[in-house]
């Protein structure tokens, strides 16, 4: 893989993507959450607004980035992408390019959910000192979020891939309480490596600094890597068969 | 110096079973310009996508360059696919300072400007691609083809829909980089184009590789000679049965194998048919391609 060509890549399907106006969608989407949410606050937290703010709206942008990078992705891929490819010495550049579009929307995607949260009195000004307690956290996750969502669709991801992430996601997130007592400590084990997913949403959703986090934001971001990586191998033994 | 492709018993089976390339063995020599001929559907595209990498072969060995992993030649190849879709809500030219910086080029913007010129795009090169015509498309996408002044150009239909001005501007770009010393492959229908700017043919038909020969030696169909007659070839000449002979009516003009020639002569003067001249004769690139591909 070549990071020079695949920061190209990035800033290529960037400049598309927002030319197109698809990257305004997203803005709308979190308009559209801050707009409709409640105010609230957690006492438990040192800055309670900020933790109800990001409790609630961590998981709004999550969401947003999944169905961005969908978008990004159905728009990106095609008969145009070929000759992006041909440029290209391998496939995994142009996954990392996709990974690190994604990436790259997600810093002006938190500001402006900061700013809508101030905005609209969600935010206390006072509570911004949260900010940075969060966004690595949150940040990293989004990146993770977006390099799942594009290295599943095809034609990144075929259908094995898709299958063993349904299955993992069933295996892992099926509520405890379901499932038989005997089961529930291999669920503990399976759910192993979301550790460092659940840590930073939980410096999220109390708006504190974790010390946990100094492992699980790097633990996350090489997540990401290594999916591109694994992913990205797979999809260049795979024919490229666009229209 | 190695081929700049070079084909081995090359097959391609997609996964529903269709067979898009059966036992292709061909060589491109370097500095070569050679047309990819074929009704649609014959395995042109499915050739051009494995020599790119794009399709995973079958069967047989393929090397690209000198790259046997054909990606790593990617640096060195410029590719129009036949419906070049550019970004049409970016510039001409900030489309192609993307594509440099993808392609890794030092001075990508000075590149970009020569192939802006190469091409005649330069006046257009910052208004959004989503107002080009599909000539200036095209333009464009051979300008990106040409960063890096590549050593082998694939083409995928460059000029087709294209008005004559475009066409000729594609044509005489193609052929300033081979006189560069680059090596064409292009895939066209227009037999017309292909006559002007190729020197080489290979006719692909149902995935196989019916002929691959230098564009004279196709054109010349073996040892044939042409003899006109005065008054041209008509139910006169008919008449006498020169068709048993191995000759045929062409254009008004008398086709025969060269080994026939002195009996249709002496049929032809016994019978006082005038005889203007005696040459070898030429095929059209067409008549070769229809006869090859009826053959098959």
């Amino acid at each position: 893989m070549n990071v020079r060509a695949a920061v190209a890549v990035a800033r290529l399907v960037v400049a598309s993507y927002v030319r197109s106006g698809w990257a305004a969608g997203e803005a709308v989407i979190v308009l559209a959450v801050v707009a409709f949410s409640s105010a609230g606050s957690d006492p438990a937290s040192p800055h309670p607004a900020a933790a109800y703010f990001f409790g609630l709206h961590g998981v709004d942008f999550l969401g947003a980035t999944a169905l961005g990078a969908v978008i990004m992705v159905r728009r990106s891929i095609g008969l145009r992408s070929l000759v992006v490819l041909s440029r290209l010495e391998s496939r995994t550049t142009y996954l990392a390019g996709m990974v690190l579009a994604s990436a790259a929307l997600r810093v002006p995607l938190l500001l402006l959910l900061v700013a809508l949260g101030v905005a609209s009195g969600r935010l206390p000004v006072g509570d911004l000192v949260a900010v940075p307690l969060v966004a690595p956290g949150l940040l990293a996750n989004a990146v993770l979020v977006g390099a799942v969502t594009i290295g599943l669709l095809s034609p990144f991801g075929g259908r094995e891939e898709r299958a063993i992430a349904l299955v993992y996601g069933i295996v892992a997130l099926v509520p405890v309480l379901d499932l038989p007592a005997l089961a529930r400590p291999a669920q503990g084990v399976i759910q192993l490596p979301l550790w460092p997913v659940g840590i930073n949403y939980q410096a999220c959703y109390q708006a504190a600094a974790l010390p946990a986090e100094l492992v699980a934001v790097p633990l996350v971001l090489a997540y990401a890597a290594g999916l591109c990586l694994v992913i990205g191998r797979r999809f260049a033994a795979r024919d490229l068969l666009l229209a | 110096m190695a081929a700049a492709i070079v084909c081995a018993a090359l097959s391609k089976r997609y996964a529903n079973g269709v067979l898009g390339l059966d036992g292709v063995t061909l060589e491109v020599p370097r500095g070569a310009a050679m047309a990819l001929l074929g009704q649609n559907g014959a395995g042109k595209s499915t050739l051009m996508k494995l020599v790119l990498g794009f399709l995973r072969p079958s069967g047989g060995r393929l090397e690209v360059l000198g790259e046997e992993r054909v990606e790593r030649a990617h640096g060195r190849i410029g590719y129009v696919p036949e419906s070049p879709l550019p970004e049409p809500g970016l510039s001409g030219r900030a489309w192609l300072r993307h594509m440099a910086r993808v392609a890794g080029l030092r001075d990508g913007a000075a590149a970009v400007e020569r192939a802006l010129d190469e091409v005649d795009l330069v006046a257009a090169a910052g208004r959004r691609m989503s107002g080009y015509s599909r000539g200036m498309m095209q333009r464009v996408a051979l300008a990106q083809a040409l960063l890096g002044e590549p050593e082998l150009l694939l083409l995928d239909e460059p000029a087709s829909g294209l008005d004559p001005e475009s066409r000729w501007r594609i044509r005489e770009v193609i052929r300033a980089r081979r006189l560069a010393g680059a090596t064409v492959v292009m895939s066209s229908h227009d037999l017309a184009e292909v006559e002007t700017v190729c020197d080489a043919v290979a006719m692909i038909h149902q995935g196989r590789l019916l002929a691959s020969a230098p564009l004279a030696e196709l054109r010349s169909g073996g040892p044939r000679v042409e003899i006109e007659v005065g008054g041209g070839a008509g139910p006169g000449v008919a008449a006498l049965g020169l068709e048993r002979l191995g000759a045929e009516v062409r254009d008004g003009r008398l086709v025969l194998p060269e080994e026939a020639a002195a009996d249709v002569l002496r049929v032809l003067l016994e019978a006082g048919v005038p005889i203007v001249s005696l040459n070898p004769a030429r095929r059209s690139l067409e008549q070769a391609y229809l006869e090859a591909t009826r053959a098959s």
